[in-house]
């Protein structure tokens, strides 16, 4: 998850933890992390399994993966 | 190449009918950001500051306060203390605090032509005049221009609170620093060490200006309800709305924006300068205000792109497939944090060829400059222009075709990208061999003449769009977006919207709502206005032949799955009724027909460009020509040809324009000495030969009608083509942007 990684996770790039959905992940995230939370909201895009998923409420059931990104800005 | 054979898939997707914004623009009846008056208007000027960095001590407006037609003043003292926090104004988020003090400074100025104070007047002489008698009190400071020399440990430091962002351990001083990002993957020092050839360098860029046409320029008026309407110029008027309540601590539905017709933008207006000023100052004064940028005002105190330096190091196996990779990239941020470049600048970096070992590192450096915003995909310019000339430098060396070596590391769908991510159904491929196969590629060069190849990539965006489609009562259609039209959005709506309905497309009138008629649309940018808001456009087009059914069922009395629609008609076996047949009884089956979409699609898929330049480099002067020029893109599928294609010949001209001659030039006093189009020199027509744009359309299987989005990626390649084309004429690895006459001049005289 970079380059949040540094900046939150004493530079672990890769972290295992169960959530139902990314509202929950972002809850654990801020847990390990506290003011996460606030700036994911802002900065942060979510895909799951490789698929951008924007709506924070979907169910991580039987996914594998999370990518955390920074958003981007375009021109 | 630029009539594929799936265009046959459909009657007018692909095709070029007459833009509906064409007439209003060549008769000049089009209002753009200054021309909008409203009534009583008053006019009004900025003071902006004389010193790249200074402490306020004091402003003293009393003078200007009686000078005969002034009705308003405003300084810093005039905005609500803001704490910082991060805001959603559009793709990326912005603090708020620092968003406002770059429209009026408070306590200190941190770069040329920062704004101070602000005047309405009767008139704008008058207006000019008081900001004259305006007397700032200006403890100056030392002040720091350059990435590396802001980066020193005695540099000035413009932020006291300011603490470099992504470090593992939070540092206890401030630092210009404001953000480092890194993405480390295998172990790129030990690849670098193994491979056949390596190069190393490091590349150099200024900040470049958008240079759009059209200034800054806006009118506020405040209501004696606390409500406020701004007409401005913008690429979002959403966005304006949103920083302009952040900013002045309003309500966003109090504010009301309506977008006027813009002059380009090119990502330099997705953001506000004037407009939470001009609130203010109607405010104040009771009356609407106009405030407008001058060009040298656009110069000094909006965004430019990022200068940049660039060091990196690449490794590749002898049969060219790269083995490794190390960049670090410096992006200067400007006066304030916030610039998203960086993160862009990691996206971009080395995201379309699979390199197994890599450690990209990224900096945002602040300096007396104004803050860098946004331009044509912000950040991957610079950073592709070291990937793109070293990958050339390793061509040479392993005697490797440069397109052959690029297609044996190209990314292909199903790979994983850079950041993790695997790719979708990219046309990367398909473009690097039509670039081939292109006759340009095996044309033969003339004397001091040269070719240099060169690649690029954008990764274009979706997100919030709000589209209404609405039968009128003869049958004919509108359709409302809350899109500014930039690049031809209202004529691409037009044929996705008949496309869908199976009319023609001059049945379809668009228009661009204002913030309070239309739901939330995010700005026209990020390449996402024709997939996003077409594919809110294409929803509410489908919801309404929905409603269409059912009425034509109603009529028939028959029930509405068993009606079909097509060719514009509803059909149910031999009986028809047209759309108009059917609105015109629409006040008997159930009224007015209409339907709005409301979407946030994130299956938006990334642009691939390949471009092949032609230069001749005149030895005595160094000046350098462009011979001939071929862009080749992925673009998904094109809804409206021409417009596609303009903008992959804008987009490489602005790029051209960044290699060859444009620079931010500033004076050993901190101050721009370049501020007008004169000095500032971007390419003009004369200068360049006819681009030919050349379309490969591999379609995005997300949308309807498979677009990806296309305005950015053509901006990304030029700066490596034109530089790998000097390189081989002249034997020399141009490392510097801009490659002006007298750069080349000195490096031959050097070589000599």
């Amino acid at each position: 998850m970079p380059p949040f990684d540094s900046e939150f996770f004493g530079g672990s790039d890769r972290l295992e933890m169960a959530a139902d959905t990314l509202f929950g992940l972002v809850g654990k995230l801020d847990e390990l992390a506290p003011g996460f939370a606030d700036l994911a909201h802002v900065r942060a895009a979510f895909a799951i399994d490789g698929v951008y998923t924007p709506d924070w409420s979907s169910s991580l059931k039987g996914a594998s993966e999370v990518v955390l990104l920074p958003r981007v800005a375009g021109g | 190449m630029n009539a594929p054979a799936e265009k046959k898939l459909f009657r007018l997707v692909g095709t070029r009918p007459i833009r509906p914004d064409g007439i209003e623009k060549v008769t000049g009846k089009a209002i753009y950001g200054p021309d909008f008056v409203a009534p009583n208007m008053l006019q009004g000027a900025i003071l902006r500051s004389p010193h790249p960095h200074a402490r306020i001590r004091g402003i003293d407006t009393s003078k200007a306060e009686v000078l005969p037609g002034v009705k308003a003043i405003v300084t810093g003292a005039d905005f609500p203390e803001l704490d910082s926090a991060m805001v959603a104004g559009g793709e990326a988020p912005a603090n708020i605090k620092y968003m406002a003090r770059k429209c009026m400074a408070t306590d200190k100025v941190v770069f040329d032509g920062h704004p101070v104070a602000a005047v309405a007047a009767t008139s704008a002489t008058i207006a000019e005049a008081a900001i004259q008698l305006i007397e700032v009190d200006y403890e100056v400071l030392p002040h720091v221009i350059d990435i590396e020399d802001a980066l020193r440990p005695d540099a000035p430091i413009l932020h006291d609170d300011l603490f470099t962002q992504g470090l593992p351990e939070l540092p206890t001083t401030p630092s210009n620093a404001a953000m480092r990002v890194e993405v480390r993957r295998g172990d790129a020092a030990r690849a670098l060490s193994e491979a056949a050839a390596v190069f190393s360098g490091r590349f150099t860029l200024r900040p470049v200006h958008q240079g759009y046409i059209e200034p800054h320029a806006c009118v506020a008026s405040w209501h004696a309800d606390g409500q406020a309407q701004i007409w401005c110029s913008t690429q979002g008027h959403f966005t304006v709305r949103a920083l302009t309540a952040g900013i002045l601590g309003m309500e966003i539905a109090d504010i009301r924006v309506v977008p006027l017709e813009i002059g380009g933008g090119f990502g330099g207006k997705t953001t506000v300068y004037l407009e939470p000023v001009a609130v203010l100052l109607s405010r104040k004064a009771g009356r609407p205000v106009r405030l407008a940028m001058k060009r040298d005002d656009v110069f000094r105190a909006t965004g430019p792109a990022p200068g940049a330096v660039i060091d990196i190091r690449l490794g590749a196996g002898a049969d060219g497939t790269i083995s490794g990779a190390e960049v670090e990239f410096k992006y200067t941020g400007g006066g304030f944090p916030g610039a998203h470049e960086v993160y862009a600048g990691l996206h971009c970096t080395m995201s379309y060829y699979n390199v197994p070992d890599a450690h990209i590192v990224g900096w945002n450096v602040l300096s007396n400059i104004p803050t860098v915003h946004a331009y044509r995909a912000p950040g991957a310019p610079q950073v592709n222009f070291a990937v793109e000339s070293a990958m050339d430098e390793l061509a040479r060396r392993l005697g490797i075709d440069p397109i052959d070596i690029r297609l044996r590391n190209i990314a292909r769908p199903g790979d994983t990208g850079g950041m993790g991510m695997p790719h979708g159904a990219i046309g990367y491929a398909e473009t690097l061999e039509a670039a081939k196969a292109h006759p340009h590629y095996s044309a033969p060069l003339g004397p001091n003449q040269a070719r240099g190849v060169a690649c690029g990539s954008w990764g274009n965006y979706g997100g919030p769009s709000t589209a209404a489609v609405s039968v009128a009562e003869d049958g004919s259609i509108l359709v409302t977006e809350g899109n500014p039209d930039i690049g031809g959005s209202r004529a691409s709506m037009a044929i996705m919207a008949a496309e869908t309905l199976g009319i023609a497309y001059e049945k379809v009138r668009v228009v661009v709502a204002d913030t309070s008629s239309i739901g939330y649309s995010m700005g026209t940018g990020g390449s996402r206005t024709t997939f996003a808001t077409g594919k809110a456009v294409i929803q509410a087009a489908e919801a309404v032949i929905a409603i269409l059914r059912e009425r034509a069922a109603k009529q028939w009395n028959v029930a509405a799955g068993e009606v079909q629609w097509g060719g514009g008609e509803a059909v149910h076996g031999d009986r028809r009724l047209s759309l108009g047949q059917i609105a015109a009884a629409s006040g008997t089956t159930g009224g007015p027909i209409s339907a709005q979409a409301a979407i946030d699609p994130h299956d938006y898929l990334p642009g691939f460009g390949v471009h092949i330049c032609d230069t001749e480099v005149d030895r005595e002067t160094g000046q350098v020509s462009i011979v001939r020029y071929t862009a080749l893109q992925d673009v998904g599928r094109a809804i409206h040809a021409d417009y596609v294609e303009g903008q992959i010949q804008g987009g490489a001209v602005q790029g051209i324009g960044w290699a060859l001659n444009e620079a931010y030039v500033y004076n050993q006093a901190g101050l721009l000495d370049n501020p007008g189009f004169l000095d500032y020199r971007m390419p003009v027509a004369s200068d360049m030969p006819m681009i030919d744009a050349v379309m490969i359309e591999v379609p995005n299987p997300a949308h309807p009608y498979g677009v990806k989005g296309v305005g950015e990626t053509p901006i990304v390649p030029p700066l490596a083509a034109v530089a790998n084309a000097v390189s081989g004429a002249i034997g020399i690895r141009m490392c510097d942007l801009p490659i002006t006459p007298d750069r080349v001049y000195g490096l031959l005289l050097a070589a000599e």
